[in-house]
This record gives structure tokens, C-alpha cells and sequence, in this order.
């Protein structure tokens, strides 16, 4: 079920994840059944290399088993609500590493992404998104303070700047 | 046949009263559930539907068996009956939900056949308890109350409602559990309880006549199966 506030860069990864088949083991310890699930048959998805939206993707994939369907469903919008989540804390702790502030997190920028409901409209959402996947391709090591000085630092630090100034200063 | 025999008592065969078996329906049910229970495919669905977690005997048990709890059998029995089984699965069992089918065996086989004495005791005290537990020390009648705890043999009678409640419970408990009075009907507990409730709650006379009867027969020092008892 596709959802306009949903991020095409991030769905494209999300929509092909498939549920496991329901076959369990049936195992017996201290007089109660547990049932659990059979290894060959789970339907764990794999990232592509080198690809920081898919590995985002793959890391939050997540499925429950219904006890009254006895199906196995994947909730497509709960694991790109998690994965938007995991990306917008790692460019908090970006902006906290390459701010240059000595208090970071009482800074305008910081407050403004760490606000989950401040970023929430479609053009934020998918820039930070944006802005995660080419830190991540390009710097995966951006957070030490090594790399903080880095042209891709520099570039995505202006980048979110821009952002906050646009969406955030109103 | 005098006001004070035990009919029941008396109609049992000599081993029977040589032996004096406790009288439950716990036990009647026990000994009328099958050895042997196959679980199918859609009863694993049902009942794994009813949880969150793994299953339990007693969830299984409850599932299979349709039991209802009436008004004389308690959660405990019940637990007690689900302890006295357990389940049989075939290794390697495999539940495959896709197609509705089982890949073995699951079962549940009856292990306990009988209970021992001091979990009888416990449950035929949880009986006498039952009615007791319900007298509140708020519309408590102390004069009535004092008069069974007289008749139940306590040394000193407390002046607090409180209190006499709480000694009530403690020597009514006591008689039961230590199987001082040798009460052998699980029935007959109940109504122990009940009389005293009856009496202090509602002054009711017939109750109180029928508790002081079933004390005079203790005396005999025999097991107590029924008494005759007063409407």
C-alpha cells in the first residue's frame, strides 16, 4: 500500500519485501509447545552492495506472524517510518559532529531535525533521506571528526543548512 | 439410624471404610479424562489463536476437552487436572500452516493418575474457605461470630471485627487442612464454610444446627462422609 508521503528512492527497496512461509517446528519444553520457525524458510532479504538506502531498508525489515491468519505479514509503511527514523538520527548526529558548537544539540539546526515534527513534510522528509544516502555512499566515516572537514561534509552540511533556513525559518 | 450417623459413611463396602477414600469431582473427573488426546491441525490453530506465547497443558486441555468451570470446580482444579498431563510430540514435528497440515504426531498423554492427600486436603480447605472468605468485618454480628469461634475452640475471642475474621479463617483453615475433623467429602466442606457464613451473616438457625451436629459427630473420631442435614 503506497503512501503519497512515501520516499521513491526508499520504497523501491521496501515494496519488493516479501513475507516468510508460516512452517514451524513444533518443540516441546517444560510440559508447554512453542512453535518456531524453520530457518530454510524465512524470507530474509539481502542488500545491495554499496547501496546505503538498501542496506537502510534491509536493516529495519521486520515481520510478525498473525495468530489468527496464521500468515506471516511485513508492514511496508512501519518499516519505511523506521527507516526515515534511523536516517534522521544519523544527520542529527552529524550535524553534532561538524556544527563546531561546543553545546551542539542546543543549537536551532539541531533542534529543528531532531524534531520529528518538524521535518515532517514530503520535501524534508526526502531530503534528508537525500542527504543520508550520499553521506553514507560517499563518507560512511563522516561522524569522526577526522573526516568532518571532508568535501562531502562540507557540501551536505550546506545542504541541510539550506533546508533548515527554507523550511525552517518561517 | 440416629440423627447423628453417617449415612454414606455406612453404606461404603469395608475396604472403603478401612481405607477412607477422600470423595472430590476433581478426582471423578480425573479418572473420566481419555489416557490419550491426539492434537490435530486445526485444533493447534484454534488454540494457538486463543495465546500470545507457547501453549500450555492447561490451555490445550481447556481447548480439547470443551471443560467448563461450574460453580464447584476453581481455577486450581482445573490447573491441577491440566498438571496431570503432559504433551507427546514426535521429533521433528513440523506445523505447516501453508497447507494445513501436521508432519507428525503431537499428543496429550495423561501421566498423574491419582493426587496425593495433602493436595486433597489443600483443595477440600480452599472449599470451606470459599463461603468464609465472603463475611465482611463491616456488617460483622460479633455476638454470632463469638459463638463459632467458641464452638471452633478458640482460647480467646479478640473484640475487633477484624480480627475475629481473621481468626475464623485461621481455625476453620486449620481444622481443614490438617484434617483434624476428618472430613472426607468435598461437598461436605463446602457447606462447612457456608453454614458458618449463613449463620453470622443472616442468624440463620438451621445452619448453625447442622454445623453443631457435624461437631458433636466429630467426636467419634471416624471419617465424616455426610450428615443429615436440617432445611
Amino acid at each position: 500500500m503506497s503512501n503519497s508521503r512515501d520516499i521513491p528512492e526508499l520504497m523501491q527497496y521496501i515494496q519488493h519485501f516479501k513475507p516468510s512461509r508460516p512452517i514451524f517446528e513444533v518443540v516441546c519444553k517444560d510440559s508447554t509447545l512453542g512453535l518456531e520457525h524453520l530457518q530454510r524458510y524465512e524470507n530474509i532479504p539481502t542488500a545491495n552492495d554499496g547501496d546505503a538506502l538498501s542496506k537502510l531498508a534491509v536493516a529495519n525489515f521486520s515481520e510478525q506472524f498473525d495468530r489468527q491468519r496464521t500468515v506471516f505479514t511485513v508492514n511496508h509503511q512501519q518499516i519505511h517510518e523506521k527507516c526515515f527514523t534511523d536516517a534522521r538520527v544519523f544527520i542529527c548526529k552529524f550535524i553534532s559532529a561538524v556544527s563546531g558548537l561546543k553545546n551542539p544539540r542546543y543549537s536551532k539546526i539541531y533542534k529543528f531535525y531532531s524534531n520529528s515534527y518538524s521535518v515532517d513534510s514530503y520535501e524534508m522528509r526526502r531530503g534528508i533521506i537525500l542527504v543520508y544516502k550520499y553521506l553514507k555512499e560517499n563518507e560512511p566515516d563522516c561522524l569522526l571528526s577526522s573526516f568532518t572537514e571532508s568535501q562531502v561534509s562540507k557540501n551536505s552540511k550546506l545542504i541541510l543548512d539550506k533546508l533548515y533556513k527554507k523550511y525552517g525559518e518561517r | 439410624m440416629g440423627i447423628f450417623d453417617d449415612k454414606k459413611y455406612e453404606s461404603l463396602d469395608f475396604l472403603s471404610q478401612a481405607i477412607e477414600p477422600v470423595e472430590l469431582d476433581i478426582l471423578k473427573t480425573l479418572g473420566n479424562l481419555p489416557n490419550e488426546i491426539t492434537i490435530t491441525f486445526k485444533d493447534l490453530k484454534e488454540i494457538q489463536a486463543m495465546r500470545y506465547g507457547d501453549i500450555d497443558t492447561y490451555c490445550a486441555l481447556k481447548y480439547m476437552l470443551a471443560l467448563n468451570r461450574d460453580d464447584h470446580s476453581s481455577y486450581r482444579e482445573e490447573q491441577l487436572l491440566a498438571d496431570s498431563y503432559k504433551f507427546k510430540i514426535e521429533p521433528n514435528t513440523i506445523i505447516d500452516f501453508e497447507q494445513g497440515a501436521i508432519y507428525g504426531s503431537i499428543k496429550l498423554v495423561k501421566v498423574d493418575i491419582e493426587l496425593d492427600e495433602k493436595t486433597l486436603l489443600n483443595i477440600m480447605s480452599e472449599k470451606g474457605m470459599r463461603h468464609i472468605n465472603g463475611i465482611g468485618s463491616w456488617r460483622l454480628d460479633s455476638g454470632r461470630c463469638a459463638e463459632i469461634l467458641e464452638l471452633l475452640g478458640a482460647q480467646t475471642i479478640p473484640r475487633s471485627p477484624r480480627k475475629k475474621i481473621r481468626l475464623l479463617n485461621q481455625l476453620v483453615g486449620g481444622i481443614l487442612q490438617e484434617d483434624k475433623w476428618k472430613i472426607r467429602d468435598g461437598k461436605l466442606c463446602e457447606n462447612i464454610g457456608l453454614w458458618i457464613a449463613q449463620y453470622i451473616n443472616n442468624g440463620n438457625l438451621a445452619a448453625l444446627s447442622n454445623f453443631c451436629r457435624l461437631k458433636l459427630m466429630t467426636h467419634k473420631g471416624v471419617a465424616i462422609y455426610s450428615i443429615e442435614e436440617v432445611e
